[in-house]
């Protein structure tokens, strides 16, 4: 019987990389519900390798990752991996979502229209259930991925990249959605993103990789935060958010929560550096 | 990188383009080589006469009289070539444009035939093949591999060569007495081929493709010349204008119509959540290999029996045209898999009456059908486009 006060996922000094080459140093952390990890770095800083050890995708050098019995997870990929040419209604992506293991081979397994069109408006996109899928927004597109992870009655979802091709107020919306969602259902969500500036006010934790320099970090937003592995790294961007003038639009909220952010003292931060 | 509308469009226009060029350069060389001394005149009907009595009416002999002087029926051409060229133009026999399009054969004889059971097995097994392989096309085109059926059949048309070969030259009677195993070897061999990752050999998957599509199709033009007993059939094959089924070949393609048609109807969602999104699909721990391999199997072995039946030609075309006007009209994942099965079947069945009547080649004449569906089909979606447009517009201006 599963314990529900146990991680989802218990990940113990994992080393992840191919052909026997550690792309990082040995990650350690533990994913629990109601919980939102943001996964920042560089490019090619080993984020995707690692959502996929974690899933399972690729085999790990060593250690290990220890699910809760009976868990599912869900997965959505970048906007750009899906080719137009599917003729797929927004209902037959939202059944996919119910394609799980062996049953996925009995045909007349699926989500019902009621809980198609409540997941929907969970995450705000109600009424589109028989549109084409490919006549969205990307928004709106990113939200159905959402919607189809919620029917499939995911414990955990892992995102890579799902604002990458959007606008800033849609990848607002999307962020303040999955933050609700992670608070309010028995789940959490694994996110790669590049978007920095909304970890501190989304995100419940924050895990950095940087392979160049070797360095792992996971805590809470603040602690990462104000890391000096991470302040080197972002420190342009930092210098530039601090340099916004107060109340100049939607970047004025986030260049405030990073001033305070880089003040705080890293305590309890798990990381493990590597090199420095 | 996603592919775009506008890349789709052009995907679709080069692969019609290519299948024309295809059709019309075998149609070509298909005669050159009939002219050849080494190729015996064929016959004329291979199966279709044995279900027929010797004695039977007069009617039934004239019909089969008018076949034989079809060029359907693979008849000789002139063998006699110039050697010099003339001092003074001959005069040229007319060519009226007319002609081209004058039934040759009589719809009222055409029927009389179907109702003898000269046409019925051809026109059934051309149609149970369309409708086959039009559906498994869905998938090679939503995969974006369209030139695989193209390897795949060739491959295919190279098994049957080499099975005759193994036939007349090392005596393995079981093999030659079932070319379709020699079919279906090579098409699973290609199918394994092109799914597998030619990266370690320097190699990217459409330059494998290649490799494969010009070494079968070399191989079987090779070899077909030192097998006089059978060139009828190997020509058929390769050049894709057969004319008639065997009672074995129709057993063939409706077992495999029946297993094949049961297995994507009753997976199609979670054959297209595989092919749309594998890694989710993995993520879930659906059987996403299993699936695939199954589907490969099933793409490889019909295009092989369908190949050692109708020829390479027509099987391209039905395993890419009839998909591509189907994505085009619907857009329902069982719309466009019924649509698909349907304009596939309308392009080996009525491919194929056209072919009997007008008298042109078969293989040539069910691929101009499916392209004849493509264009109507590209029409129509056109228009809804623009349609929808223009609503949008007026949408745009009412709310403003």
């Amino acid at each position: 019987m599963s314990n529900s006060s146990a991680p989802l996922f218990d990940i113990d000094q994992l080393r992840i990389g191919y052909h026997g080459r550690a792309l990082l140093p040995p990650v350690s952390f533990e994913l629990r519900e109601n919980q939102f990890w943001m996964i920042l770095g560089p490019n090619g800083a080993g984020k995707s390798t690692l959502i996929r050890s974690i899933l399972g995708l690729l085999r790990p050098l060593s250690g290990s990752v220890a699910r809760r019995e009976g868990i599912h997870c869900a997965y959505i990929p970048q906007q750009m991996g899906f080719d137009p040419i599917y003729p797929l209604r927004v209902r037959d992506v939202l059944r996919m979502g119910c394609q799980r293991g062996w049953s996925s081979l009995n045909p007349f397994s699926g989500p019902g229209r009621a809980e198609m069109e409540e997941a929907l408006a969970d995450v705000g996109v109600p009424g589109v259930l028989i549109r084409r899928f490919f006549d969205l927004s990307d928004g709106q597109k990113q939200r159905v991925m959402v919607a189809r992870a919620l029917v499939s009655g995911a414990s955990l979802i892992v995102m890579d990249e799902p604002t990458a091709a959007m606008d800033p107020q849609g990848e607002e919306e999307i962020l303040r959605r999955l933050a609700k969602l992670a608070k309010t259902r028995p789940l959490a969500i694994l996110m790669i993103t590049h978007y920095a500036d909304a970890a501190p006010r989304y995100a419940t934790h924050v895990l950095y990789l940087d392979n160049h320099t070797q360095v792992v970090l996971a805590g809470e937003p603040d602690e990462v935060f104000s890391a000096d592995s991470f302040r080197h790294r972002y420190a342009h961007h930092l210098h530039d958010e601090c340099c916004d003038p107060p109340g100049a639009g939607p970047a004025a909220e986030p260049a405030a929560t990073l001033r305070d952010a880089t003040a705080a003292t890293p305590t309890a931060l798990r990381a493990q550096d590597g090199v420095s | 990188m996603s592919p775009t509308g506008n890349g789709r469009r052009r995907l679709h226009i080069t692969l019609i383009l290519f299948l024309l060029a295809a059709g019309s350069m075998r149609c070509a060389w298909g005669s050159t080589e009939k002219g050849s001394s080494l190729h015996a005149p064929a016959p004329v009907l291979k199966s279709a006469p044995k279900r027929v009595e010797p004695n039977d009416d007069a009617y039934l002999e004239e019909i089969e009289k008018d076949l034989s002087k079809s060029k359907l029926t693979q008849k000789a051409p002139p063998t006699t070539v110039p050697s010099e060229a003339p001092l003074v133009d001959e005069p040229k026999p007319s060519h009226n444009l007319k002609s081209l399009l004058t039934p040759q054969l009589p719809w009222g004889r055409f029927v009389e035939g179907w109702r003898k059971d000269i046409f019925r097995a051809p026109v059934i097994a051309a149609t149970l093949a369309g409708c086959l392989l039009g559906l498994l096309g869905v998938f090679v085109v939503l995969q974006r591999m369209v030139f695989v059926s193209a390897a795949i059949s060739q491959a295919s048309a190279c098994g049957v060569v080499l099975s005759y070969i193994a036939a007349s030259y090392i005596g393995l009677t079981w093999f030659a007495g079932h070319p379709v195993f020699g079919a279906i070897a090579f098409g699973l061999l290609a199918s394994i081929l092109t799914i597998s990752n030619p990266t370690q050999l320097g190699m990217t998957r459409e330059a494998l493709l290649g490799v494969v599509f010009l070494g079968a199709s070399a191989l079987s033009l090779a070899l077909a010349d030192r097998i006089t007993a059978e060139a009828h059939d190997i020509q058929s094959v390769i050049f894709g204008h057969a004319v008639s089924v065997a009672d074995g070949d129709m057993t063939w393609i409706a077992g495999l119509f029946i297993v094949v048609v049961a297995f994507v109807l009753i997976w199609h969602r979670v054959l297209i959540f595989v092919a749309f999104d594998n890694i989710a699909a993995r993520v879930q721990r659906v059987p996403t290999r299993m699936l695939e391999f199954t589907l490969f199997v099933s793409i490889g072995v019909s295009i092989a029996v369908c190949t050692k039946i109708l020829g390479a030609l027509p099987v391209f075309a039905f395993s890419v045209l009839p998909a591509v006007a189907a994505l085009a009209l619907s857009r329902s994942t069982l719309g466009v898999l019924l649509l698909a099965a349907l304009f596939g079947a309308m392009s080996g069945g009525l491919g194929y009456v056209v072919a009997t009547i007008f008298n042109y080649p078969v293989g040539a004449s069910q691929t101009v059908v499916g392209c004849s569906i493509v264009a109507i089909a590209a029409l129509v979606f056109g228009i809804r486009r623009t349609y929808e447009r223009l609503l949008g517009r007026q949408g745009t201006k009412a709310t403003a």
